[in-house]
Order: structure tokens, then sequence, then C-alpha cells
């Protein structure tokens, strides 16, 4: 079984309070993962490396910040590609952590979701999207990475915008209510097939 | 040789023309067009930005929906200037499945409004720099920067192609008659409603801002009585519709219109509750409904019939108990099938309301026919239920009959819409289908409730008058209701069809009542005559399907020229051009039969032909004066135009629609 399966027993999607402890896949290394096994929060990433927002996230360092001050918290990283095979972004599952470990991005999984499965329960709309889940592992957090979309992104200095992540697990760690719990995500369109 | 200096003056501008602000990148380029060449103090100007892409790149609208993001401009003024805009005009659906994009494809053309202060210097400039994405799979930002110097030397104004492009997407105050925004908290969806006085087949709304509507649901129109009614899925978390912002963009055959919604809805917002309280209210209403539907001009005679049955069967209670049911139940089944197929577009996406079949030409042409046939019969000496189901058993049995007429019935009425049944066959298709298929269920036993006591009370049968020669006298009256009912379908029909199809359709009418006069025959000695009525009735019915209009083709909405100077004949884009006349019967089949044709009209579209008709019903003598010039003294005439001034190609007169696609490719 060399393609990528996700086990679901998926709960169908209700953006306001999604659960996702039912969700099992194998990353990109082959590795079966459950996340009612794991005891932490969880973000998921949506990327495409040839999208040219997430090169800007990327390529001003903001990305890989935004995740180390995760991790600093212990909060698990997870990157989804959900381009299809032979569309933008896509990448093999075998190349999948060197190509971000080129970009000193260090996910604790990567997810090669070429059939979009994971990205359509989600409703993972643009690269980047990102999606926050609680120890309980309901979503509390939807959409950017930060504050910089729209007409500006181009000339803002991504590492001074606001950034909507850390701020969710701030308010996290100290046990408040997310204060922002939605916001539009902005990018390209995730390459479905 | 005035004409030619002008010429030359004017190749002198268009040369410098090509020195307009253009800013060029990877995939697009962006033109800038001053309205005018000087720009006075105290004064509105407009200026205008074009990005035009590469083929089959898009870039978006100031919501770009799912993804992507708006082009941006800044602007660098002089002291005292003031910029306002883009006016963003209305944008196209993109869509990605799953995903729902809102842009432009190809290119965009964005109006800024430039406001100069009362004491402006001799000479200024103004500096600009725009980023802007593009994306066809993928995306790549552009970006670019110019100066533009004032006064303005070399003006190049939009072409006609830009203009018409601008006017069909521009976005206008909302002034729709009765426009409501009509929420139900317990929906996932809002409906915005309004009155046209056209025939819109496609709405869209188009929201200025990130939450409130699911980009990707489809969303669904649909009519009811004179009013559209626009259904949007509401995001999971939905904002206040109190501040919904956006685009209403309405298509009709003469064009597109679209409206701003300015976020200020508060006081269109129409609180409804349908599904808690209307619902029994509608089962009601569908009830009264369908039993006015009987007295409605278009099944009442079809209806007496049923009653001269029970009159005439009045001393059997039991067999008319019978006929009652069976006729009910061909009745209800009917409606319930109709309401299937309602449901069954509305799976699939194409939304219909009651009285969507009068949208069809070909039902309603159909519809026209069986009431031209129906009106025959009644005045006819036949007796119908011999006429329909071919036995000429004894009018004491013949089941199937009743469930004939009950099918009929119902057939007939649906061009009538009975007053309260309206408004309850709304409701009925806006709910969840559990609830669609009651409410036709009360209709269809409001339609029969009259024959259902009848039959079971056979008592009251004896307070009708008792059987006699006014029974036929009667039937052969109901013809003209019939035919009346008609003549309105007729109606309807004419403003969905060309004259050419119209004429078809009477020809069709006249060939219905060929067969009535057929059918009505005395029954001859001959066997071989008998046998010759027969084979000609089913010709004629198989002929019929000739007369059946397959598409609407309304009356053009092309350009309709009048030709003011005759030394201007010729053209800058590639143009058909088609000299017509109504009374021109070759014309007229090569509209009907090519230059309508679907695949003409899309080629035309597609590679952005101008199609321009001159119409020469009444004489005119510069039109005249340009058939001569081509050798010709009267229509069809036509020519194709590969633009830029070049001489036009004449195509014959009979034209096959093979012929006019390799004309147009070999442009």
């Amino acid at each position: 079984m060399k393609k990528l399966l996700i086990l679901c027993l998926l709960v169908s999607l209700n953006a306001t309070a999604l659960n996702i402890k039912d969700i099992k896949f194998i990353n990109s290394e082959g590795k079966k993962v459950e996340l009612s096994q794991i005891d932490s929060e969880i973000i998921f990433e949506w990327a495409n490396l040839e999208c040219p927002y997430v090169k800007r996230h990327y390529g001003s360092n903001n990305m890989q910040t935004t995740q180390e001050f995760a991790k600093s918290k212990n909060v698990m990283w997870i990157t989804v590609i959900s381009s299809a095979i032979g569309k933008q972004g896509y990448i093999p599952p075998k190349d999948a952590m060197n190509t971000f470990a080129s970009f000193r991005s260090f996910p604790d999984h990567v997810l090669i979701d070429e059939n979009g499965d994971l990205g359509k329960q989600f409703n993972a709309k643009t690269t980047p999207h990102i999606f926050i889940a609680d120890k309980n592992k309901n979503i509390v957090y939807q959409g950017a990475i930060d504050d910089a979309g729209g007409s500006k992104f181009w000339t803002t200095d991504l590492n001074e915008s606001t950034n909507f992540v850390r701020a969710v697990i701030n308010d996290i760690k100290s046990k408040k209510p997310v204060s922002v719990s939605k916001t539009r995500p902005y990018g390209c369109s995730v390459k479905y097939g | 040789m005035k004409f030619k200096f002008f010429f030359l003056i004017s190749l002198f501008f268009s040369l410098l023309a090509q020195a307009t602000l253009s800013i060029n990148d990877s995939h697009s380029k962006l033109n800038f067009f001053p309205e005018s060449n000087e720009i006075n103090a105290n004064s509105e100007n407009i200026l205008t930005i074009e990005i035009s892409m590469d083929k089959g790149w898009h870039t978006y609208w100031i919501n770009p929906g799912d993804s992507g993001d708006p082009a941006t401009f800044e602007w660098e003024l002089p002291e005292g200037f003031q910029i306002t805009g883009p006016i963003w005009p209305s944008p196209d659906k993109i869509p990605f499945p799953p995903l729902m994009t809102y842009g432009f494809d190809d290119q965009v053309i964005l109006p800024f409004v430039l406001k100069a202060p009362k004491i402006i210097p001799k000479k200024f400039e103004i500096g600009l720099k725009a980023n802007w994405l593009v994306c066809k799979e993928i995306c790549i930002p552009q970006s670019g920067s110019g100066k533009i110097k004032f006064p303005y030397q070399n003006v190049s104004s939009l072409s006609n192609v830009q203009l018409k492009e601008i006017k069909t997407r521009t976005v206008q105050k909302i002034n729709l008659k009765n426009f409501k925004v009509i929420s139900d908290k317990n929906l996932e969806t809002f409906n915005l409603s309004f009155d046209f006085p056209a025939n819109v087949y496609e709405s869209y709304f188009f929201p200025y801002e990130y939450g409130f509507i699911n980009y990707a649901e489809s969303q669904n129109l649909s009519k009811i009585n004179s009013s559209y009614n626009l259904e949007i899925t509401k995001t999971t978390d939905s904002k206040n519709l109190n501040s919904l912002s956006g685009v209403l963009s309405i298509k009709t055959q003469d064009g597109a219109f679209n409206y701003e919604i300015n976020g200020d809805s508060k006081a269109l917002i129409q609180e409804s509750n349908i599904n808690e309280i209307s619902f029994f209210t509608a089962l009601l209403f569908a009830l009264i409904g369908g039993l006015i539907l009987n007295l409605m001009p278009c099944v009442f005679p079809v209806l007496s019939l049923k009653i001269f049955n029970f009159i005439e069967k009045s001393d059997s209670p039991k067999e008319v108990k019978a006929h009652g049911l069976i006729f009910a139940s061909g009745a209800i089944l009917t409606f319930l099938l109709i309401c299937s197929v309602i449901l069954l577009f509305k799976y699939f996406g194409i939304q219909v309301g009651w009285g969507f079949q009068l949208q069809s030409p070909i039902f309603l042409s159909l519809l026209i026919f069986l009431f031209i046939f129906l009106s025959g019969f009644f005045i006819s000496s036949l007796n119908l239920n011999v006429a329909f189901t071919g036995n000429a058993v004894s009018s004491s049995s013949g089941y199937s009959s009743s469930f004939f007429t009950g099918f009929l019935a119902v057939i007939v009425a649906t061009p009538c819409t009975a007053p309260f049944m309206g408004s309850a066959l709304g409701l009925a298709l806006l709910q969840p289908s559990y609830q669609t298929y009651p409410i036709f269920l009360s209709l269809a036993l409001g339609f029969c409730l009259p024959y259902l006591i009848l039959s079971f009370n056979p008592k009251l049968i004896s307070f009708l008058p008792k059987p006699g020669p006014w029974m036929e006298n009667l039937k052969q009256f109901m013809a003209f209701p019939m035919g009346l009912t008609a003549i309105w379908l007729f109606w309807i029909l004419s403003a969905q069809l060309n004259r050419f199809d119209l004429s078809l359709v009477l020809v069709g009418s006249l060939i219905t009542i060929f067969i009535v006069w057929l059918s009505n025959l005395k029954k001859s000695e001959l066997r071989v005559l008998n046998k010759l009525k027969i084979l000609l009735i089913i010709l004629s019915v198989i002929s019929l399907t000739f007369f059946v209009p397959i598409s609407s083709s309304s009356e053009e909405s092309s350009k309709v020229v009048v030709i003011n100077d005759t030394n201007e004949f010729e053209f800058q884009n590639p143009t058909f051009v088609n000299f017509t006349a109504d009374w021109c019967i070759t014309c007229k089949v090569n509209e009907a039969r090519v230059l309508k044709s679907s695949a003409v009209l899309e080629y035309l579209d597609s590679n952005k032909i101008d199609y321009i008709v001159y119409d020469w019903t009444e004489r005119n003598e510069n039109i005249s004066v340009v058939l001569e010039s081509y050798g010709r003294s009267g229509v069809p005439l036509y020519l194709l135009f590969k633009g830029g001034g070049a001489d036009a190609i004449i195509l014959p007169e009979i034209l096959t629609e093979t012929m006019v696609l390799n004309a147009l490719r070999d442009l």
C-alpha cells in the first residue's frame, strides 16, 4: 500500500463544531497517525510550495517562526498538501519531509492528500489555510495565518502583521476562550483534482 | 480629398496612442486611458485602467471568493487632487470545484474618478503603482508602476468593444420593484426577491464581503407569479443580513443588468418563518386553490363533461361512485407526477416554479395544439371519450376514460393558476420535498373534491338538471373558452418566438383542426376509405412534430443599425453583417436555420466577432446604396469583414451552418 489512505470515519463537516478525533491518516513517511492518540493541540497548515502566497510566507520566514512558536508551546504541527497529482504543489510522499526541511520547516507530520479527501472534509479553500484543534480535537480556529490578506499582502512585512495563530495558541494556553475563531482565509485556491 | 486628409490625421493620432502608459508583466498588460487629454480645474474626470491578460488567465474582483486577491492601485497625486475607485464592475463566476472564485477572464476595465482642485498647475504628473494577481491553474502576482503626464499629448480613447464591456458590467443603484431580502433563521438559505419586467434566465448575487454566503453553493433562481426569487446558501455562521452588501447580477435576452445592494438592507429584510406557521396555511390554500381551479376557463369545459357523465348515469349510483374515484385517482396521480418532475428538476439544480411549463416553447406549442384540438372536439359532434380512448364502448363502462379525463383535466389546468394556488405552490416549492408533496396532494384533493362529493352522494346529482339536448349545446359552447385559452397561450408564446417560428405554430394549429375534421368524417361504406382516413390522421399527427419550435428564438438582441453615411462602410473589428427584411423569407429561413443556431452564435460570441443587422423591412436609401455597391438590388446580403478596414467577403444568399462556420474560421 504505497498510496496514502485516509482511513476515514470522518465526521461530517460542521464548521462551527468540527470534531476531528476520529480522523486517521498515513503520513508521508508511511506512518499511521490517529488523532485520537495525540494529546496535544494540533495545527493544520494547508500548503502548496509553488503558490506565491505560500512562497511569500516561507520566503519571509513567517511560516517557519510561527511553526517554531507552536512547537515551543507543545502544539503539534501537521502540514497538508491537497494538490492532486500533476497539479501545482504536488510532492511525492517520499520527498515531502526533505522538501520542507530545505525550507527550514519541520512539521511533525506531512500529509500528501492527493485525493483531496482531508482537504474537502476540512473545507480547506486556500493555501495557506490554517485550522487549529484544541486538546479535545474540536476545531477552535479556522482561517488565515495573519491579517496580511487582501490588497496589502504584497507590500506588507509579514513578520509585523497580526498573527492569528499565535493569538489562538496564547488564548488556549492561558485557558481563555479563543477570541478570534474564524477569519477569511486568503491565498491561492487549493489545487484539488 | 478631405476624407483622405482626415484619415491621415487619425492615423497619426492612433500611432501616438501607442505611447499611452502601459505596464507589461509576464502574463498581462496594464493600459491607462484618461477621459480626455486635459484635466480642468475643479472637475471630475474618469481615468480608466484596463488589465488584459493572456488568453485563459483571470484576475479577481473586490471580493475574490474562496481564493485570490483583487488588484490594488496606489496613486501619487499632486496636491489637492483626489482619486476614488476603482469602481468595480460586475464580475463573473470562475469556479474551481469544490471552490468558487469571482473575477474577470481575459480582461477587466476599471474606472477611477479623479477630482481636480480649484487651482491646478499647468503641467503635472500622476504616478501609479499597481499590484494584481493573475491566475489560470496557478497564480502569478503581477505589478508595475509608471507616470502619466498631463496635459496628455496622446489621447487614445476606449474602443467600442471596451465601452460595451463597461456598459454590460456597470453596477447601478438598486431600483428593482419589490426588492426584498427574505431570511429565515431556521433555514440554511436566504432569498433575494425582486420583480423584473423581462424574462430572467440567470441571476447571481456577488457579496462584497466575506462571511455572508457560501460561495461554492449554487444559487437557485425561481419564478413565482411575477417575481423572481434567488435562493442563496448562508455560511455556517452567517453574519447578520442587515449589513448585506454586494452586486445582484441579472441576465436577460436583452443583456445583463447589475444592481448594487449597499449594506443597509435593514428595511428590506423580511423575516419569514415559513416552516413553522405557514405549512398548514399552505395546505389550506392549496385545497381552496384546487377547488377554484375547477372554475378556470381552461379546466371547466373538460370537467363539465365529467358532470354530464354523472348525470347520464345517475340511475346507477355504484358506477358513479367508481367513476368518481377513478377520475380522482387519475387527477391526483397526475398532480403528483408533476410534483415529482418539478422536484427532479430542482434536484438537478434547474429551478422551476409552477408555470415553468409556460417558459418552454415546446410545451406551449403542444398545449396550443391540445386546446385547439379540444375546442374542435367540443364544437363537433364527436364523443370525447371515444376520441381519446379509441373504444366506442357504451358510456356505461370506460373506466380508463374516466382515468384519462382526470389526467387530461390536470394537463389543461397547468396554464391556469387559480387565486390562493399561486402562493401555496410558491411556498411548496421552497420547502423540502417531504413538505412539497403534501401541498400538491392537497391541491389535487381540492381539485377533485366536488366530483368526489357528487359521486358519493347520488342524491345531489338529482339536484342537477335532467339530461337533454341542452347538454350538447352547452358542450359545443365550451369550445369558445377553450379557443380563448389557446389564444392566450399563443400570446405568451409570441414573446418567446420570432415571427417565423410563430407562423409554424399557426400551421400546426391548422393541421390540428384538419385532424379534428378528419376524425369527424362520417364512416364510409368503403373500408379502404376508412383506412385511408386513419392513415391520414396518423400522418397529420406525426407531421405536427415538425411545427413545434425546438428552442426559443425571440427577436434578435443584436444591433440593428441605421446607416447614415455610406462612406464609412468599413469595420475595425471582425464583423458579420446581415442585411435582412421581415418580408424576406430566404432571410428569415437563413436566420432561423443558421444565423441563430447555437453553434454560430457561440462562435461569434467566443471569437468576439460583431454581428450587425441592417434591417431593410422599410426601405432605406442608405442601405440601398450599400446593397448596390455590392451588386445587389435586394436582401439577403451577407458580408464578412476581417476588420481593420479590409474588404468584405460576400457569402451566398442561401446559407448553411457549415458554410458560415468555415467562413468565420477563415477570418
